[in-house]
């Protein structure tokens, strides 16, 4: 709940407070929205006009063939669908084991869990930067089974579905659910399994909704780790594009920003539309 | 019945074949890449009896953003290759951009994904590869080679060996000094038919077109990691040398003597005593590379091999306005160099012989044949793309120039002459190391206003240090 | 068919496995693997051509602990930690704070204060490198019309950490201030009712209820946040590429540049490895402490 209370709001010195904040947030919304507003104006501009000292707000002349250059020099299409093989693939993989590790460690209560929860928790700490050079050996030569995976989705997609923060969330969510539902549920006669899907997960569904937009605004973010796994550019997502783009090619800096823009949307429209649910899902996880 | 279990392993088997599906669409293959496993070409040897389709791999393809003439110049080139290699079988890959090309080919090296032949490796890489074994030895394909009598020879010191074994072969050299902006001069108050030549005119002139209100630089000097590179030319330009060569194959390194210190120093004075370059000293490549194509420097460090007129509409420049000149000089009596460098042919250690004479073949098929380079001249001069390396071979450098009728005239000529002074990058071993070990002081000395002459020449002699303790086989007092 | 007449633990201990199986298989495969063969890879000093190389024993991390650039870059991970603590960690539970007394218009606001989150990094560390330049960046234009001197910001040795952090302050809000005001929503009403029957003003209610309430999920972030500081390396490598004079080199930057640059694999993944136990040893640390507490 709020510090000032209904009834302070009302009296003169709360309202004053209260308007002070508002005035405040709403001097810092601009900053706030800059970002998208720079990237989409300059998405008009011509790249001469972007570079120019001193820069202009608005674009002086409005150029909308860059847009249409930029689609047609960079496969951008294709870079958008492999974002959301990427996405989607990480998402039905890692959420559901995450979620079942979680069930498990919080409900079932297997022996050594405190151990076992060291074990998945303990791979936070070391960076994703130091293990990428070792999976890439790995990958390229799986042990056993001898397959070259580079090249292929699972490239990504397989190493990605072990991520020890989600299990880290999902077990906060069902440690704070009352142990009674999971005695009610044996009395029914359920299984653990029925008991996972028909009980836990309908009364979970915020919480997914907020793990899946963080894993999706990970594996969509992303730029690093798609393109060591990925030496042929037929794979990449849209922001592997944008890095290889302006790290040095005939990427002109319009080209830039309209891979920018087009970048941004998919995951603004996925924000709105979950917006709801994600306060609600957050305080749900269990973090205070 | 529904147990648990089978529920659990229905669902693993739903997620199995989702994945399975997912990795049926995933872009290439994902089989093993021939080209890398020697050993399995050799048990599959027996099998093949017919002439079977030797496959190589290679990185030749342009970028899927690149100008419709470098497109249209690759196909042209892959359909003769084609039609003279029947048996030879291409896998053609688009190397991503960058400038960390060397580690890219060290990283597909290691899991069997390197290209069997490349032509991007620098000449200066060379000899740490040749001692590395990331290049395989090509000498007996050397040996019988139609083209090795015409081949250019500036660099044969590098990519062989003292006992007569070949590592690589040319593609093409090239040289960088300073490239000059002449309506950017004009535009500062300068001459540009009155380029300077010692440091002292340099500075003079510098100093006079440099306005940051514009803003207009008189020298757009580098200060990003690769410093090392045009200081090389500088230090040459103050009459010195970085390394010198002992008698017993180790270097002395040599950019801490008194020459080497002063080009340093002159570097402090650009920036903070004349005033005449871009306050961002370490800006980073692109943007050093916009400020010159944008017309703002009037002296730049820059390949101009690598200025085209398409490159240069997008900043509204022309091409006509840029011009090259050897390095100013510290006084009259040294001689003006330039910085001559050029990309090899090498050939990937781990694939088998079959496959290395492949792309051996293929490759100097490609850079040596004269209606193959010829067609990709005219091609070039129509669509505009600007190539002026010297090739490869030398017999037709003329052939090239007089075909390229975008570059102007002028820039022609001052290639021609500034050749003579053109100077080779030098290839010891552990070379790429000596420069990052200076990236740093280098960076120092750029940022520090007041810096002494004495503080100058200690951080150079704690780098040389440093590189002497470091690879005592490389470098020797 | 009833599973209870089964042994119920027993039952319940195989379900756990089961259910812990697929996320164990992952985790051994893509997380311990690719570690243990880390470690092992950094015994040996590695020939690119035949995999792994020449055994080596300890002389990386030798070299690693002789390295004056090797603490250079622990250095600069302490420092970026304790600037990122100061510019960076606050403003997001202030800003929390902020947004949730507002009445009409809360969901407003908290939108619009998330948003940045989701444009992509690069487009913010891009504009930021932009507006630093010292040629013709809007930071200097600032100072100019005010008649300073402008500054060579992310050139500065000195200031260069502070700048890359300043965005952080202007532009804070984002995923941990809806964590933090998702956190605030749960403090009951009856306490700040009785601290004002009590007579307490607004400071008073924010040091004794607020901040004593969501300290858990405070200490939660400020382990994240430590172990975030120590691994990175993206950021330092597209503002500054890892200078000026190495300056902004963290750990992990140094190990990425030692492979990028000079070709050092050995050495980078040891560099990691040290990052990573270090990280390790602190986190177990932090731990150790605020258990102690209770």
């Amino acid at each position: 709940m709020s510090v000032l209370n209904e009834a302070e709001i009302k009296k003169t010195k709360g309202r004053a407070l209260h308007g002070g904040i508002i005035a405040l947030l709403l001097i810092g919304i601009p900053f706030q929205l800059f970002p998208f507003f720079w990237m989409v104006s300059n998405s008009f501009k011509t790249s001469l006009e972007i570079i120019q000292i001193p820069p202009t707000l608005l674009p002086e002349t409005w150029n909308f063939s860059g847009v249409v250059d930029t689609f047609a020099k960079y496969p951008l299409w294709e870079n958008l669908w492999n974002t959301i093989v990427l996405c989607g693939g990480v998402i039905l993989t890692q959420i559901p084991i995450s979620a079942m590790a979680a069930f498990s460690l919080s409900k079932l209560k297997p022996k050594f869990s405190k151990t076992l929860l060291l074990f998945f928790l303990g791979t936070l700490m070391i960076s994703s930067q130091a293990l990428m050079f070792p999976t890439y050996i790995m990958l390229s030569d799986l042990p056993i089974i001898h397959v070259n995976l580079l090249n292929n989705y699972l490239a990504y997609i397989l190493p990605s579905a072990s991520w020890g923060y989600m299990i880290f969330l999902f077990k906060g969510f069902f440690d704070g659910l009352p142990n009674e539902l999971m005695e009610a549920g044996k009395i029914d006669g359920a299984g653990a399994f029925r008991m996972f899907a028909q009980i836990i997960v309908p009364l979970s569904k915020p919480v997914f909704a907020v793990n899946i937009l963080q894993t999706f605004m990970a594996v969509y973010n992303d730029f690093i780790m798609p393109l060591f796994v990925f030496p042929s550019d037929k794979l990449w997502t849209i922001m592997v594009r944008i890095y290889t783009a302006q790290n040095g090619s005939f990427a002109t800096w319009n080209n830039i920003m309209v891979m920018l823009t087009v970048a941004t949307i998919p995951i603004l429209l996925l924000y709105f539309a979950v917006q709801k649910q994600l306060v609600q899902g957050i305080s749900m996880t269990g973090l205070k | 019945m529904k147990t648990m279990l089978t529920k659990s392993v229905c669902l693993s088997a739903v997620v199995g074949v989702a994945l399975l599906t997912v990795a049926g669409c995933g872009g290439s293959k994902s089989e093993p890449n021939s080209a890398g496993k020697s050993s399995n070409t050799a048990e599959q040897g027996g099998q093949t009896e017919q002439a079977a389709k030797i496959k190589i791999k290679l990185w030749e393809k342009p970028q899927p953003d690149a100008p419709k003439g470098k497109v249209e110049a690759y196909n042209a080139m892959m359909a003769k290759v084609k039609q003279k290699f029947p048996n030879i079988e291409i896998q053609d890959e688009t190397l991503k951009p960058g400038t960390d090309y060397r580690q890219e080919y060290d990283k597909a090296l290691m899991a069997n994904e390197a290209p069997t032949g490349w032509r991007e490796l620098p000449n200066v890489d060379i000899p740490t590869r040749i001692k590395n074994g990331t290049i395989a030895d090509i000498s007996e394909f050397y040996n019988s080679w139609e083209y090795k009598d015409q081949m250019i020879d500036t660099f044969n010191e590098s990519i062989s060996t003292a006992d007569g074994k070949w590592y690589a072969v040319p593609v093409f050299s090239g040289f960088i000094n300073t490239l000059y902006n002449a309506k950017t001069i004009q535009a500062g108050g300068g001459d540009p038919e009155k380029l300077p030549e010692t440091w002292a005119e340099f500075a003079e002139m510098g100093q006079k077109i440099t306005d940051v209100g514009v803003p207009r630089f008189g020298y757009e000097i580098v200060g990003m990691d690769w410093n090392a590179w045009p200081f090389t030319a500088w230090v040459w330009s103050a009459g010195g040398e970085m390394v010198r060569p002992n008698d017993d194959g180790t270097y002395k390194i040599a950019f801490n003597e008194e020459a080497g210190v002063d080009a340093a120093v002159f570097w402090n004075e650009m920036v903070w005593k004349h005033q005449m370059t871009q306050k961002d000293t370490l800006q980073d490549w692109n943007k050093l590379q916009d400020d010159i194509m944008a017309g703002r420097a009037a002296f730049s460090w820059f390949d101009v091999s690598g200025l085209d007129q398409t490159a240069l509409d997008k900043y509204g420049q022309q091409m006509s306005d840029f011009g090259i000149m050897p390095m100013p000089v510290k006084d009259k009596s040294i001689t003006r160099p330039s910085l001559a460098g050029g990309r090899v042919i090498t050939i990937n250690p781990k694939a088998s012989k079959e496959e290395q004479k492949a792309a051996f073949d293929v490759l100097t098929y490609i850079t040596y044949d004269e209606e193959l380079l010829k067609e990709q001249w005219e091609i070039a001069a129509r669509e505009n793309i600007s190539d002026l390396n010297v090739p490869a071979r030398k017999d037709l450098y003329e052939l090239k120039l007089s075909l390229s009728t975008t570059v102007p005239e002028r820039i022609k000529q001052e290639l021609v002459a500034a050749a003579a002074g053109a100077k080779s990058e030098p290839f010891c071993p552990n070379w790429n190391d000596l420069k990052n070990a200076l990236s740093k002081p280098l960076q120092q000395i750029l940022l520090k206003k007041d810096i002494s002459r004495d503080e100058v020449k200690s951080l150079l002699d704690k780098t040389a240090d440093e590189l002497y303790a470091k690879y005592p086989d490389s470098f020797r007092k | 068919m009833k599973l209870l007449s089964r042994k119920k633990s027993g039952n319940d201990q195989f379900a756990a496995w089961v259910f812990l199986l697929p996320a164990l298989l992952a985790f051994l495969i893509f997380k311990y693997y690719p570690i243990l063969l880390g470690f092992f890879i950094s015994f040996y000093e590695i020939n690119i051509v035949e995999l792994p190389g020449k055994f080596v024993g300890f002389s990386n991390y030798s070299r690693a602990f002789a390295d004056p650039d090797f603490y250079a870059a622990l250095r600069n991970n302490v420092e970026f930690w304790v600037i990122g603590l100061i510019l960076n960690f606050w403003p997001p539970i202030i800003l929390a704070l902020l947004v949730n007394e507002v009445r009409k218009g809360k969901t407003f606001f908290r939108m619009t204060y998330f948003i940045p989150a989701v444009a992509p990094s690069i487009a913010i560390l891009v504009l930021w490198k932009y507006i630093y330049s010292p040629d013709y960046g809007l930071a200097n234009a600032i100072l100019n019309y005010f008649h300073l001197p402008g500054l060579t910001w992310l050139n500065d040795v000195a200031l260069v950490k502070w700048a890359m952090y300043l965005p952080g302050l202007i532009i804070s809000g984002g995923m941990s201030m809806v964590i933090y005001m998702a956190s605030l929503n749960e403090v009951p009403k009856e306490m700040y009712e009785s601290a004002m029957i009590d007579g307490a003003g607004v400071a008073k209610r924010i040091w004794h209820i607020t901040l004593p309430f969501i300290m858990p999920i405070v200490k939660v972030m400020f382990i994240m946040d430590l172990i975030n500081r120590f691994n990175e390396a993206a950021v330092p490598l597209v503002y500054t590429g890892g200078g000026p004079v190495g300056e902004t080199t963290t750990l992990i930057l140094y190990a990425l540049k030692s492979a990028m640059n000079n070709l050092d694999y050995s050495y980078a993944i040891t560099l990691a490895n040290i990052a990573f136990v270090i990280i390790f040893i602190i986190t177990a640390l932090q731990m150790k402490l605020t258990s102690r507490e209770k």
